[in-house]
């Protein structure tokens, strides 16, 4: 029987009114279909369906979790007993107790499923197509391409969201993907290219940077391009960060060290609200709307407490002004919680997540702060990255186009960057007015997988590239 | 077979036998139960605790030759994912080399078995996370622990399929792990974790008290860094640095998949040296002192201990049975994955021959070099091009010691697996899977900040 999220939250909301206590119940149903293909054949085609509840409680200040796989009254009070029992058996070494909770911004009514017709209706075969055509265009783009990839997927998610306090909420959203690349090689020189793109929303949105061919011409042309490309020199330079390398920056170096549980453990941001921390051309924000563009990939209308998902101010004009919180770190430091909550599956307990992270576009254009730097590196394409406790972050980047006195010169290869988060902020002397979401595709990790998106306008710093 | 083996097999028997009949050519299902219970860490405190218990069907259909797979966390709706494999098999792209293995006969092979394992219940976890938490604060108070987790999981699986297999296997484990820094007044160290995974409740807490001097030792020890010192030279890694920077890109070349699609360097160079002499890696899959060991792979094929490279020189590719097949081989056992996904080309287990000099000796011939303890960085899977941030890093100058920051180090795996100048006879068993050494390298690129 297939259920919709709005019905699923008023069964779960009379399922509420005889338990006593704290409940938080979730159910959470998560189907996704993906085909990859592979040079010229469909190396997977797979479908995924997983629903369930997920079981919160507090006994003595303590928190309880239990989820179970089916969404029948039995099987949810099982799991809530189970639950209260985990609850009492920690509780016995906890330190600390849970504070009262308050019931701000708990969310009440449907939310929502904006883009879902749009995308689900479409065949299974025209999702198969695209990827096909998308993986023959970039192997036919050049004899040089020996190898090609390219991969659509979709997540649609349900979600009804109810809390012995208040909180009543339900939606649907669908999150689709696409994911180009091409391998270069001649000689033992080899070089790969891969363009992508993940939106929250139906196809107009995903495709709305360029067609699915466009982006396949586009990543073999750059794998092309890499092999007779020079190393970049490694050192102190001047940067200027494509909005998805400055997503990198602003979710790894930035979001995480704000993200409250990890301000409590002793993390860099602690202590630093109020202070400068960047430069006062830095306004940065994580929200759970997609701002300035549409289709931003981590976008929920509500959290998986319940909680409302607005913008939250972390930076404005160099200033720290606010961690990430949920309920519970919100409720220790006196203030609304901002709607970062969130559980990747129903079996997983709500953590503490960043949702659309970016830097709030200025006015300078983006051909202005090419023209007005001497000798630098434009950064562009992100391969990965990682930040640590101190700030100290890291991520891979694609392509690395060489500035000279104003004009670009010149495509080298992929290079590493890497610098300490604040000072690298505090380093920003220009903001173009250009913006766009560029990191909806992959998943961002932290004991659990999140779907989060970040990105911004062009920004101008200073970092440490490595070389190669 | 037990009960629960027994049940899981009849799924999977049901489930060939609904595929076959709604026109499948070929049917393969995995299915898997498991169940868990954790007492959660947060900001050094016993946070919560959470249990689940879970079934997962993965269904493999062929239709022409084309191939869906579809996954279910209900058994009841079994029927329903057979469907969505079926439409996705028929709207596939047919391959002519697609199709389901015939069943082999399988090594007796049995992990040796802990019945107190059985009893673990959630008290004993925030018992054991209370330990693990006063390990580590009575070793350091400036170590903060940011998050982590003491975990009990038992898990069964059974594999049927329309060509005959039939593999079931059941295990129980218990692990923790943690995460954290130190603080020291305004300066904050870089991020670490340590943590383990034993099937043994004996074995349980000296594990965890062994991870803890090693999670405090890292956290500590990188604190007050400093400048690094560029150079092209030597570095020493760790096994946990070792297993980050050298062994996924290494791993990946010599899968077949990597082979086939020419993306690897190593096509046509088996027998031939690709490492320094003293440098070999094989995977012992069915080898009871590692705990992914077990007598069939994902396919439900057999495992076997293999040689991957001896002394340098490269003795074989990993095949699951699809590349096997496009290669003209046997599988070499190494499909692996859950039942909620496709088969996929890997490794069970990882042994790294231990060398001959101590861990200590690696270090103490050398004027200059890098210590690496973790690495954060990418490497590029295709041309083994790597460049990222030393962290845990300490350079080691006329045999003095200092840590450092903002140190990255680059090059390319592939070349430095011919640049291998020392392997210490210690090697350390990580998360109970592989069993790796510490390693030396020459020539490497180090960018200090």
């Amino acid at each position: 029987m297939v259920v919709d999220a709005s019905s699923m939250r008023t069964f779960l909301d009379g399922l509420l009114r005889t338990e006593a206590g704290w409940v938080e119940l979730r159910w959470h149903r998560k189907s996704s279909r993906g085909v990859a293909v592979e040079d010229g054949r469909v190396a997977n085609a797979t479908s995924r369906h997983e629903d369930g509840v997920s079981v919160r409680v507090i006994e003595n200040g303590t928190f309880g979790h239990s989820s179970c796989g089916a969404s029948d009254e039995a099987s949810i009070r099982h799991a809530i007993a189970k639950a209260r029992a985990a609850a009492r058996a920690a509780s016995s070494r906890r330190r600390i107790r849970l504070p009262d909770l308050p019931a701000s911004r708990l969310a009440i009514g449907d939310f929502g499923r904006e883009g879902v017709n749009e995308c689900m209706t479409r065949s299974l075969g025209e999702k198969i197509e695209i990827a096909r055509a998308a993986e023959q265009a970039a192997r036919g783009a050049s004899g040089l391409i020996q190898s090609a990839g390219a991969g659509y997927s979709e997540i649609h998610e349900a979600k009804a969201i109810v809390t012995s306090d208040g909180a009543s909420a339900s939606f649907e959203l669908v999150r689709p993907e696409f994911r180009v690349s091409a391998i270069a090689i001649k000689d033992g020189v080899r070089e790969v290219s891969t363009r992508t793109r993940g939106v929250t929303g139906g196809w107009e949105c995903l495709f709305r940077g360029g067609t699915s061919l466009a982006l396949a011409e586009q990543a073999a042309k750059t794998a092309v391009d890499l092999m007779t490309a020079p190393r970049p020199e490694g050192g102190r330079k001047t940067v200027i960060l494509d909005p998805s390398i400055v997503g990198l920056l602003v979710h790894e170096a930035i979001g995480h060290t704000v993200e409250a549980d990890f301000v409590a453990a002793g993390s860099v941001a602690a202590g630093k609200l109020g202070t400068r921390v960047a430069s006062d051309v830095v306004t940065l924000c994580d929200s759970g709307h997609s701002e300035y563009a549409n289709g931003a990939g981590g976008t929920i209308p509500v959290d998986d407490e319940g909680v409302l998902a607005s913008r939250t101010c972390i930076i404005e004009k160099g200033i720290l002004k606010s961690y990430l919180h949920d309920r519970e770190s919100a409720a220790r430091a006196g203030i609304d919680p901002t709607g970062n909550a969130r559980a990747f599956t129903y079996a997983d307990e709500p953590l503490i997540r960043m949702r659309n992270t970016y830097i709030e576009p200025g006015d300078t254009s983006f051909d202005d702060i090419v023209a007005s730097t001497d000798d630098g590196y434009l950064l562009e394409g992100p391969r990965n990255g990682q930040a640590d406790a101190t700030g100290e972050f890291m991520f891979g980047v694609e392509r690395a186009w060489r500035i000279v006195k104003g004009k670009i010169v010149g495509l080298e290869k992929g290079v590493t960057v890497s610098g300490i988060a604040f000072d690298t902020l505090m380093s920003v002397d220009a903001v173009s007015r250009e913006f766009r979401w560029d990191l909806g595709s992959g998943y961002c990790g932290k004991g659990q997988l999140m779907k989060v998106d970040a990105g911004g306008p062009f920004v101008r710093c200073s970092a440490l590239l490595g070389s190669g | 077979m037990d009960a629960e083996l027994k049940r899981l097999s009849d799924i999977a028997d049901n489930t060939v036998r609904i595929g076959l009949a709604r026109g499948a050519d070929e049917v393969e299902a995995a299915v898997a139960s498991s169940e868990r219970a954790e007492a959660l860490i947060r900001a050094g405190d016993v946070f919560g605790a959470k249990t689940s218990e879970s079934t997962s069907v993965g269904i493999r259909v062929i239709v022409k030759g084309g191939v869906g797979f579809a996954t279910v966390n209900d058994p009841t709706r079994i029927e329903e994912a057979i469907e969505d494999a079926l439409a996705l098999a028929k709207a596939s792209v047919p391959d002519l080399h697609a199709g389901l293995p015939t069943p082999e006969t399988l090594p007796m092979f049995a992990p040796p078995l802990d019945p107190t394992i059985e009893d673990v219940n959630i008290d004993d976890l925030v018992a054991s996370a209370g330990f693990f938490l006063d390990q580590i604060k009575s070793l350091d108070a400036r170590v903060s622990v940011d998050s982590g987790e003491i975990n009990w999981s038992r898990s069964a699986r059974a594999i049927a399929s329309s060509k005959g297999v039939a593999s079931r296997r059941r295990r129980t484990f218990v692990g923790g792990s943690v995460f954290g820094m130190a603080v020291d007044g305004a300066e904050v160290g870089s991020f670490d974790g340590d943590g383990d995974v034993v099937a043994s409740t004996a074995e349980f807490h000296s594990a965890l008290a062994a991870a803890a001097q090693r999670f405090v030792a890292k956290c500590v020890g990188a604190l007050r860094g400093g400048k690094g010192t560029t150079m092209t030279g030597t570095v020493i890694l760790t096994p946990e640095a070792v297993s980050e920077l050298i062994l996924p890109t290494l791993l990946g070349a010599i899968s077949g998949r990597s082979i086939r699609l020419g993306r690897s360097p190593y096509v046509g160079k088996l027998g031939q040296r690709i490492a320094s002499r003293g440098f070999s890696l094989s995977d012992p899959a069915i080898d009871a002192r590692f705990l992914n060991s077990a007598d069939s792979d994902r396919e439900g094929l057999p495992c076997r201990n293999t040689a991957l490279i001896t002394d340098g020189v490269l003795n074989t590719f990993l095949y699951d049975s699809y590349e096997a097949r496009r290669a003209g081989v046997a599988s070499t056992g190494h499909a692996v994955g859950g039942a909620t996904s496709l088969p996929s080309v890997g490794i069970h287990n990882l042994s790294v021959d231990p060398g001959s000099e101590t861990t200590a000796s690696l270090a103490g011939s050398i004027d200059r070099c890098l210590l690496v303890t973790r690495w954060s960085g990418s490497s590029n899977p295709v041309t083994g091009d790597f460049s990222g941030v030393a962290k845990g890093a300490w350079m080691i100058e006329d045999g003095e010691r200092r840590p450092v920051r903002e140190v990255q180090i680059s090059g390319n795996v592939f070349e430095l697996l011919n640049r291998i100048s020392g392997i210490s006879s210690e090697t350390r068993i990580m998360e109970g899977t592989s069993s790796i050494p510490s390693m030396r390298f020459e020539d490497v690129i180090v960018t200090a900040g």
